[in-house]
């Protein structure tokens, strides 16, 4: 691949980002989404029983609770949103007979994701960040991490979700996205108990969806948080490599599906 | 024939229609069935007072206790953390019992669990004792006896608001005549507490047993306010129906004992008899505690010398934050590069000379900072977490590599 | 010699029917069967046909949309590859755009994944060509069909290709809009395009192709010049009629037989 053509399909690339991410503005849906989430956060410092003054830590909880699920939110959503549509409506005729690859369409569309999430999560996050200082005098870092931390494991979840709705329909789509987030999240649990058990065999194959899977438990930012412990930069760099090649990877996989796929 | 299908109903369509019935069938039968069971729980009588109670309604059991439990485990663990390093709460000094963040929690699981008596309880004592907010714990308690008054453990809600009353001013912080009044309602609840003990005993199994809230505690405790607020003779006589073993191991024996011999120079508080052993109290304790470590937190995002921190906690020496605002030496190493090097195992300063640099140091040799080793099995939390970090480290590289591999096969030759 | 433009040779797909159909229809059902065609450059070629008789499915295999089971596809004489989009402007039936983007939008975004950089002037003729230059601004899902139609060849035309394929671009749409089609089509003929559209009304190709071919069943029954096929451009539906009837009387004689 020579460079006109990689700078070729990094054009492509950021119109279908470009053009995904002003769709999911103009979508109400996503309006809806901010539409909860402002009465949620207002809801997370006003649950306040016996007026006892400010509550840091449940605010910074509930609130990364809430990031965290309107994220998922739009992940599943606006993910399914994407592909499946396209093919379905036959969006992707005018798209495939104009761009270089089907792969750059998965890319662009996932970046398309990536910045709409990184939207709500900076708005969100933000939001909470500035109540906490308003309200306490004090920055606290760790939210700002543990929201980018949310980003990276959604992002990750993202492609899984793009690499399924290039090969199955929405229905499944959606049933396996929340079974592998669900399993990702306990991988180790699940492996643990399985040698318990002494069941071998079941092990074994743990350890090799371990090595499929993505482990989301990773991402785990909840004690960081709630003790104020600053995160290790050479683990956040490790995790932020693993996300980006986990993306790849699946990415990949849904980009071969889709170009072997007869539309 | 014709071979051309007749009817070609796109698959997801009818997926969509079958999901949509399905859960409508389901919406329809459950609805039916929690009815059919819980038919008994429905009160005519009862005016429903706003649409959250309807909502709160429609929310099976199950659902509602599991996050009840939920909210319950976060307060727990809110509680042990201690408070926020970077800013100020209102937070009563050297006792986790006052944190506040936990009240709005204890508060909804109350709402969505009505039946749960230890957070009434818990949330009574914070208000009453730690959070100057006696009329409101009072409140609670009242609440909570209306919603259970067929439990069996009513009592221990009546046991609480005896607790509230009796122990909401410490006699010598108080008036003697504001101690009378407090603690003869106190023995007031106490009676009812007993009372609701005897009645529902043949329904208290085993596995309700509470340490706190039983009968002997409640004859222990009717006999002390009793004896506080000067009815010697009911006192004796509550003492009587203690357990003979119980008795024993009391100082409230003691002072009983001395009230039956009559003897001279006794003080009108069995508490005054205490002071000594308060004071031995408040010395800090030098004693190991008995049991081992404890697993520390999974979470490999931060720093292992952070991890230490929460080892200790986890050991019951107190929360992180409290730990290193204390230790300045804690607070102070990082800054020299060689963390831990001059604390021993629970984090005391350590007057060996060990020279180790631990960013650097081998582990190889299984000997860690503190010079232990780890023959037996018995690494200490810092070399653990230490280690524990550098395995899901490369774990996860290892991971990202081979997912790497992979895609970049997939996309040059698939 | 006047160069081939797009060549199907013997080209076959079958489709495996969906699970959930009739017991009659399980198994594999041919949607074309060794379809061959050559269009030259600056022709206009009409693709004929029924609805269902295989039309779209050839123009998808054209294009690389679906991988043929047998057979060989050439675009400006190389196999498919993605280069090759630059050359051509196509237009599905009933196109479907994202319903919140504007149609100045999608014009954008058609230019920006063939990475051409249409300035305002050039967008500004587009849409004025298909009559949408006043709804520039309004949101593609306040669209009508035909608007939807319209917007579709303005985004085909937008690159200037040397190759047109268009898939019935006259459906939905009402009799100016049919007329404003017929009307870029003369005009791509009179700029010297090539243009490679399929339809299903026999007037429009005598009125303005240079070749024809009729697609039956996934067979090709008749491909040549419109002079060949309707003399003087008259009764070509009839002829399209008997064609097709003549197939089906054929293929149903020894399917009776059989039976």
């Amino acid at each position: 691949m020579n460079i006109s053509q990689i700078k070729s399909r990094i054009s492509c690339i950021i119109a279908i980002a470009w053009y995904s991410f002003i769709e999911a503005l103009r979508n109400r849906l996503f309006l809806g989404v901010f539409l909860l989430a402002l009465p949620f956060a207002a809801a997370a410092w006003t649950v306040d029983t016996y007026q006892l003054g400010f509550q840091t830590r449940l605010v910074s909880d509930a609130g990364l609770t809430l990031i965290s699920t309107l994220g998922l939110l739009v992940v599943l959503f606006f993910s399914l949103d994407q592909i499946i549509p396209d093919i379905e409506r036959r969006t992707v005729y005018f798209i495939f007979t104009r761009m270089p690859s089907r792969h750059t369409y998965m890319i662009g569309r996932f970046f398309g994701i990536m910045a709409t999430l990184f939207c709500l999560h900076i708005f969100l996050a933000g939001l909470l960040v500035t109540i906490i200082k308003l309200r306490t005098g004090a920055w606290f870092s760790e939210i700002p991490v543990a929201g980018l931390m949310i980003f990276l494991k959604q992002s990750l979840l993202v492609s899984i979700v793009m690499l399924l709705a290039a090969c199955t329909s929405k229905i499944v789509t959606v049933s396996l996205s929340v079974l592998v987030y669900v399993v990702g999240h306990g991988l180790d649990i699940f492996r643990m108990l399985a040698e318990q058990g002494g069941n071998t065999i079941i092990a074994f194959l743990l350890d090799i969806a371990g090595i499929i899977l993505p482990d989301f438990s990773l991402y785990e930012t909840r004690i960081m948080v709630m003790h104020e412990i600053p995160a290790q930069t050479s683990a956040l760099l490790i995790l932020a490599f693993y996300t980006f090649t986990a993306i790849f990877f699946y990415l990949a996989i849904g980009g071969a599906i889709l170009k072997h796929r007869d539309l | 024939m014709s071979s051309q299908p007749k009817d070609f109903t796109p698959v997801s369509t009818r997926l969509t229609v079958l999901s949509v019935v399905l859960l409508l069938a389901m919406a329809l039968s459950a609805q039916h069935l929690i009815k059919s069971r819980y038919w008994n729980y429905y009160y005519p009588e009862v005016q429903v007072t706003n649409f959250g109670d309807i909502v709160l309604q429609t929310i099976p059991a199950q659902i509602k206790s599991f996050l009840a439990g939920i909210f319950r485990i976060t307060a727990d663990e809110y509680m042990h953390i201690g408070p926020t390093k970077k800013a100020k709460q209102n937070f009563v000094a050297g006792s986790f019992a006052g944190n506040t963040e936990i009240m709005s929690l204890l508060e909804i699981s109350i709402i969505l669990e009505p039946t749960n008596m230890e957070m009434y309880a818990v949330m009574s004592h914070n208000l009453a004792l730690y959070l100057n907010r006696f009329k409101d714990a009072i409140k609670l308690l009242h609440r909570g006896i209306q919603a259970n008054k067929e439990s069996p453990d009513l009592h221990k809600l009546y046991g609480a608001a005896a607790y509230c009353y009796g122990f909401i001013k410490k006699p010598s912080f108080a008036s003697p005549a504001e101690v009378k009044r407090n603690r003869e309602i106190a023995v007031n609840y106490l009676d009812a507490a007993i009372e609701a003990y005897l009645a529902n005993e043949h329904r208290i199994t085993p596995y309700m047993h509470d340490d706190f809230a039983n009968l002997q505690n409640y004859y222990v405790m009717k006999t002390r306010f009793l004896s506080d607020i000067g009815k010697k003779k009911e006192a004796i006589a509550a003492w009587q129906k203690v357990a003979y073993e119980r008795q024993q191991e009391s100082y409230l024996g003691y002072y009983i004992t001395m009230l039956q011999q009559e003897e001279a120079g006794l003080p009108d508080f069995p508490d005054d008899l205490l002071a000594p052993e308060y004071q031995a109290l408040f010395q800090v304790s030098t004693i190991k505690p008995p049991y081992g470590s404890t697993a520390a937190y999974r979470s490999w995002l931060v720093d292992p010398a952070s991890l230490f921190y929460l080892t200790l906690y986890a050991r019951g020496l107190g929360a992180p934050s409290l730990l290193m605002q204390d230790n300045h030496q804690h607070a102070t190493l990082p800054s020299e590069n060689k963390p831990f090097s001059e604390l021993d195992e629970y984090g005391h300063n350590n007057t060996h000379a060990h020279q180790h640099d631990h960013p650097g140091h081998d582990h190889a040799d299984e000997v860690c900072p503190q010079g232990h080793h780890h023959e037996h099995g018995h690494e200490c939390p810092h070399c653990a977490s230490a280690k524990s970090w550098k395995q899901a480290g490369t774990s996860v590289m290892l991971q990202a590599l081979a997912m790497l591999a992979a895609a970049i096969i997939i996309r040059r030759f698939v | 010699m006047t160069q081939t433009v797009l060549e199907l040779k013997n080209v076959s797909k079958v489709y495996a029917l969906t699970p959930g159909s009739s017991k009659e229809a399980q198994g594999r059902r041919a949607a074309i069967d060794n379809v061959s065609l050559t269009l030259c450059a600056g022709q206009i070629y009409g693709f004929a046909g029924l609805n269902g008789a295989g039309k779209t499915t050839s123009i998808k295999a054209a294009l690389g949309l679906i991988r043929p089971d047998s057979g060989s596809i050439e675009l400006f004489g190389a196999p498919i590859d993605h280069a090759a989009f630059n050359n051509i402007g196509f237009c599905p039936e009933k196109p479907v755009f994202y319903e919140t983007l504007t149609a100045s939008e999608i014009v954008d975004f058609s230019g920006r994944l063939l990475n051409i950089s249409a300035d305002e002037a050039r967008k500004k003729e587009i849409l004025n060509k298909v009559g949408l230059y006043d709804d520039r601004h309004k949101r593609v899902g306040a669209f009508s069909k035909g608007m939807q139609q319209r917007l579709g060849i303005a985004c085909a035309m937008l690159h200037d290709p040397a190759l047109y394929i268009l898939d019935e671009p006259a459906s939905g749409l009402d009799p100016l809009g049919r007329r404003l089609v017929k009307d870029i089509l003369k005009e791509l003929k009179q700029a010297g395009k090539t243009v490679f559209f399929s339809t299903h009304i026999i007037s429009d190709i005598s009125e303005i192709c240079d070749k024809i071919a009729i697609i039956h069943k996934g067979h090709i029954l008749f491909e040549g010049g419109v002079d060949e096929f309707c003399p003087e451009h008259k009764n070509g539906e009839e002829r399209f009629v008997k064609i097709v009837q003549d197939y089906d009387n054929k293929t149903s004689v020894p399917a009776a037989e059989s039976a």
